[in-house]
């Protein structure tokens, strides 16, 4: 007789396999998944709705393109997704931004940071329970980390800005700032450590 | 456990903002060091999380329209030849949801999972994870037994398929433990009243069942766990759909059928 199977997976990786195949209605699921994210990061990023689009568009082209390369030992694909948005996000960044090695003060170099502190719905167009608790979850993390931890981590995140540049940039010794870095990504992986966990049965 | 500057090179490196210098040393480093690799995981995890933490911002619906109208043009080639493996960059999975993923994963038909070696990377890569503190959890070991059927040395595998068509699902043959493995990606739930049957195929031509089963509707996946009678190596298994409860022989031609090739 068969074993009690597994509960089936409907999940990123199950997509990204039908995407391999050609299946363009996957992509958009994943889209619909995923998508809203990925313009998120890439309009706080830019600070361009339009750019973002761009970004956003070229992100799941290489996705769709893509899609037979991707490795499962490399991560989730909205991990991947989301590297990918990012990553453009700050070429783009470092393209247009007239003062890209000139540090502005700051408090101006990454204008739209995180959403701190929680704050009531608001707009929030993805329903979904989950995602909600999960951006709940980020965002306390983030409010409860030490001001100078985030503020390094903030840097290196919205603006790209090496151990070195964003030592120039706050005015701090590197040796601060590696500290900084290291001990506020420490805490953000404990505070976080619930949406790591296996789920209870 | 990792150095303190290690530490920060690895958040930094997480980040992305490594500096171009320091990223061949580092990935030298990486390379030869699992704990190192753990850590990178761990913080590649918390960095994909923090895109959570910004005010969401809601696309146009015409972004939409604009991807999957620029996928439709776009004729693709099924990918046949291998991509080069990168190296092990697992992420931190909730386990029950990684367990099946890789295993229908495998399932999937790529070519680049047939091979052993990539087989033991991924193996690589379960151990490593499998080694986290904050994976040690008594319910695991029901998903590692799977998994480790899967991956076994000596495991067996074959892919499934009707006459003509991609195979819709993948078994793995674990005689050591007597286990096989369905990975079934593409298989549409039974009729009501009618459920998948898997047979084992013996030398001698005689069908034996394994089991019944079903896939998830919408999906029509599943992963499901049979444990092979004492004695009974199929050479090759075959589904067939029967009456609900199964029968004791197969009462139609197989829906899928695959042979265990040498490994």
């Amino acid at each position: 007789m068969a074993e009690p199977h597994l509960e089936p997976p409907e999940d990123d990786y199950v997509l990204l396999g039908r995407i391999r195949t050609g299946d363009a209605a996957a992509l958009g699921v994943l889209y619909d998944r995923h998508g809203p994210v990925a313009y998120t990061l890439a309009k706080a990023l830019t600070g361009s709705g339009a750019t973002a689009e761009e970004i956003v568009c070229d992100a799941f082209a290489h996705v769709w393109q893509s899609s037979a390369t991707f490795d499962v030992q490399r991560g989730s694909p909205v991990a991947w997704l989301l590297t990918i948005t990012r990553s453009r996000a700050l070429d783009w960044r470092r393209k247009h931004n007239r003062q890209t090695h000139l540090l502005e003060k700051a408090a101006s170099a990454a204008p739209d940071g995180w959403a701190l502190p929680v704050s009531s719905p608001g707009d929030a167009p993805d329903r979904s329970a989950e995602k909600m608790e999960t951006r709940r979850l980020v965002q306390s993390s983030l409010d409860e980390l030490p001001e100078a931890q985030r503020r390094v981590i903030e840097l290196a995140y919205f603006g790209g800005l090496t151990q070195t540049e964003i030592a120039a940039e706050l005015d701090q010794p590197l040796g601060t700032v590696k500290t900084r870095m290291r001990s506020g990504m420490s805490k953000l992986r404990d505070s976080l450590r619930f949406l790591f966990a296996p789920p209870e049965p | 456990m990792t150095g303190e500057n290690e530490q920060s090179l690895a958040a930094a490196y997480a980040l992305d903002v490594l500096e171009e210098s320091e990223k061949a040393a580092f990935e030298q480093r990486l390379a030869a060091s699992p704990a190192l690799q753990q850590e990178v995981r761990e913080l590649a995890g918390v960095v994909e999380l923090l895109a959570y933490g910004i005010e969401t911002a809601t696309p146009p619906p015409a972004l939409r329209t604009r991807i999957l109208a620029a996928a439709g043009e776009e004729r693709r080639a099924p990918h046949s030849a291998p991509a080069a493996v990168p190296p092990p960059r697992a992420r931190y999975l909730p386990w029950v949801a990684a367990a099946a993923a890789i295993i229908l994963s495998l399932g999937m038909g790529l070519a680049f999972w047939y091979e052993r070696a990539d087989r033991e990377a991924l193996e690589t890569a379960f151990q490593a994870a499998s080694a986290d503190r904050l994976v040690r959890d008594a319910r695991l070991a029901a998903q590692d037994s799977v998994l480790a059927a899967v991956l076994g040395a000596g495991v067996r595998t074959a892919g499934l398929a009707a006459p003509g068509e991609a195979p819709a699902a993948r078994v793995y043959l674990n005689a050591e433990r007597q286990m096989l493995v369905l990975a079934a990606h593409s298989l549409p739930p039974a009729p009501p009243g009618r459920t998948y049957q898997l047979w084992g195929l013996l030398p001698q031509g005689e069908a034996v069942s394994l089991g019944i089963f079903d896939t998830q509707p919408g999906t029509g996946q599943s992963v499901i766990t049979f444990h092979l009678p004492a004695g009974v190596l199929p050479g090759a298994t075959a589904v067939t759909e029967e009456p609900e409860g199964g029968s004791s022989r197969p009462t139609s031609e197989p829906r899928l059928s695959g042979q265990f090739g040498a490994n």
